[in-house]
């Protein structure tokens, strides 16, 4: 199982700000919610288990890929 | 002159005397307006060395060209002067009913220098201005001020004030508005303090002349509704920047005991969801259509308006995990008219100076009345507050612990830890003000770019930034937050300024005035601290040491630093592409090209300038 955070209005896209992904081994391109790859035309932060990684990264069973929009900062 | 009212209110406190002349067309079409306006006022008019708290500072109030008229967020101006906290160029932009009815009132730009004998307030309306007695509002905290300023000139006065903290001269003190409004956390409320100055309250029933009224308020409905389709506007709406607690923790660069960690484990406590089922009310600046001011219920059941900055800074960054609290300390802060920011960073480093045993003190992590306590006593100027009130820096000097003084140049940092995120602490390094994300919040872009890189490219787009959010928006005066947070697009603004104006400008006119506005600004940094005796070199430009030397030991990026050598190559970088030195000063031929060979020849002739 690969859990999926969206962070911010992803959320609202996604349908809710978390969801499960029943795949051992995927890219994180293939587990993030469509309509939030659409939305952003693939321009969003993307980290597994905390790191730094991208919409091409590897990830496995028991991985926690958190997707977040570009925000301002105030 | 369409745009602009091309007319500047100089007040004298000293003599005292007002009058309002006519602004050099050419003034404003090189400067724009806001922080560009105030770099060039505080030029000619601070005589260099002043003392920042003496009669000699100037303080400028600046808007812009279409700051006021209908558009996305344009309810703002720039508060500036010499800092008394970075003794370097200070500013800060507030948004307020003050911006609209400035420019209502007939005035682009204030300038006041002097003391007042007494305490005074400016009362400007419709091209005259007065100074009114105020020993009855001296002492008052803000909210209490303004209510009774608003019941003498009515609700729709716009309202510029001080409190205590700013009375007194606490040197984080800012300038108030509307109970929730704050700018100026380089200490222009001191400043203001200093002049006995209380308040400046503007009413005005006309607006500015633009050349083609027609196609700017067109332009400024077209603007208004694209804002609303944004994808992100409803969520924004929910949360505002509170989102970014949430936002910063998954990044690890949610700032956290006095920033040494990035991750807070009571975050979701303090974060927008938290926010959002305590939220009682939202408010906003005037023309604004994303509100963000988001108002809670403290811990005395009373309404304190929470941003992010604010819940970062006196939250994690103290180890407080509790909203209500936060939000007092929040309100109190606000009353007193002291910058949040810099609150939180003085107590944080309290503590952590506590930790050490550097003080006698003890004030522990996450203790809510010890911090209250602190806050108290450094608005009221006593005791260790005392010694905080004059800033990280000064507090450091007399007590130790300089290299967790979180500052850069005198200013504390704000809501965002760096030790895995150099182009961010670039950014803090490099802003105009001293540490503050104003100018370049380059971390976002970073995260997906090659995060633990030093690379041109990253220096390159703090620089771009800074020009979009230090220069651009700065000087127009708008706010920034359609255009970051929800996409907005620049161009409607660049149409807004030429509708306003009757100018042809693209967005790359409005970048020359921006590297004009940088320059200049650093400029001052570099001439006053020659006119003081000091030496300016790029260790000013550089993050304090806590970031370079203490790893993260907690979350995911556990163990992350900076790299001091990397750091400096990256500062190098970023001096290269804005045209300084080695010392980060300017470079004859920048500024020349730029039209500021005034500024080359009273530079070179203090610290003597390279080709």
């Amino acid at each position: 199982m690969i859990r999926v955070k969206y962070l911010g209005f992803f959320s609202e896209i996604a349908g809710g700000p978390e969801a499960e992904v029943d795949l051992e081994e995927a890219l994180v391109r293939d587990v993030v919610d469509r309509r939030v790859l659409e939305a952003s035309g693939g321009d969003l932060v993307v980290l597994v288990n905390g790191v730094p990684a991208s919409l091409d990264s590897k990830v496995r069973s028991g991985d926690t890929v958190a997707v977040l929009p570009h925000i301002g900062g105030g | 002159m369409k745009g602009w009212n091309g007319k500047i209110l100089w007040v004298d406190l000293s003599k005292p005397e007002s009058k309002i002349l006519d602004a050099d067309p050419s003034l404003l079409h090189s400067y724009v307006g806001g922080r560009g306006l105030a770099a060039k006022l505080l030029w000619d008019n601070v005589p260099p060395g002043a003392d920042p708290l003496g009669p000699e500072n100037v303080l400028v109030i600046a808007a812009g060209p279409i700051t006021g008229l209908p558009g996305p967020s344009t309810g703002k101006l720039v508060v500036a002067a010499k800092s008394p906290l970075t003794h370097g160029y200070g500013d800060g932009n507030i948004g307020t009913r003050a911006a609209v009815e400035m420019r209502r009132a007939g005035l682009d730009a204030v300038v006041v220098k002097g003391v007042s004998e007494k305490p005074v307030y400016l009362y400007v309306e419709d091209g005259k201005a007065e100074l009114r007695d105020a020993e009855h509002l001296w002492g008052l905290d803000t909210f209490e001020a303004e209510r009774r300023l608003l019941e003498e000139h009515g609700k729709s006065a716009g309202t510029l004030i001080i409190g205590p903290a700013g009375e007194r001269g606490v040197r984080f003190a800012t300038v108030m508005s509307q109970e929730g409004r704050s700018g100026g956390r380089t200490g222009i409320g001191a400043v203001m303090g200093s002049k006995r100055l209380k308040a400046v309250v503007f009413r005005g029933s006309r607006w500015p002349e633009t050349a083609d009224p027609e196609g700017y308020m067109r332009t400024a409905r077209e603007a208004y509704a694209e804002l609303r389709e944004k994808p992100a506007y409803r969520f924004w709406m929910r949360q505002g920047t509170m989102a970014a607690i949430q936002w910063s923790q998954e990044n690890s660069v949610l700032p956290t005991r006095n920033f040494s960690e990035g991750v807070f484990e009571e975050a979701d406590k303090i974060n927008g969801f938290a926010m959002e089922m305590a939220k009682v009310e939202q408010r906003g600046c005037p023309n604004c259509t994303m509100p963000c001011g988001n108002v809670v219920l403290d811990s005395e059941g009373a309404k304190a308006e929470l941003d992010y900055e604010n819940v970062a800074l006196l939250g994690s960054n103290l180890g407080i995990g509790d909203l209500p609290t936060v939000a007092k300390l929040n309100r109190l802060a606000d009353m007193w008219g002291v910058d949040t920011i810099g609150l939180g960073a003085a107590i944080g480093f309290a503590m952590e100076a506590s930790e050490k045993g550097l003080i006698g003190e003890k004030i522990e992590w996450g203790d809510a009345d010890a911090a209250l306590s602190l806050a108290e006593d450094i608005v009221a100027r006593r005791g260790l507050g005392e010694v905080l009130s004059r800033g990280l820096a000064a507090a450091a000097a007399e007590i130790g612990g300089e290299e967790f003084a979180m500052h850069v140049k005198g200013l504390s940092i704000t809501g965002y830890d760096c030790h895995a995120a150099p182009g961010m602490a670039l950014s803090y390094g490099v802003s105009p003000i001293g540490a503050h994300h104003k100018d370049a919040w380059v971390i976002s872009w970073e995260t997906q770019h090659g995060r633990f890189e030093y690379s041109s490219e990253k220096a390159a787009k703090v620089l771009e930034l800074q020009r979009i959010r230090g220069g651009f928006f700065e000087t127009l005066v708008a706010c920034r937050l359609p255009w970051v947070e929800l996409g907005l697009e620049l161009e409607w603004y660049v149409r807004l300024f030429n509708h306003a104006t009757g100018l042809s400008w693209s967005l790359s006119d409005h970048f020359r005035v921006a590297d004009r506005v940088l320059n200049l600004v650093r400029a001052f940094w570099v001439r006053e601290y020659a006119a003081e005796g000091k030496a300016w070199s790029r260790r000013l430009d550089t993050p304090p040491r806590k970031w370079f030397e203490s790893p993260l030991t907690r979350g995911p990026l556990r163990g992350a630093r900076l790299d001091p050598l990397k750091y400096d190559e990256l500062l190098g970088k970023y001096y290269g592409l804005i045209g300084w030195d080695y010392r980060g000063v300017p470079r004859r031929s920048t500024l020349e090209s730029l039209g500021l060979g005034f500024a080359a020849e009273e530079l070179n002739a203090r610290v003597g300038l390279l080709p």
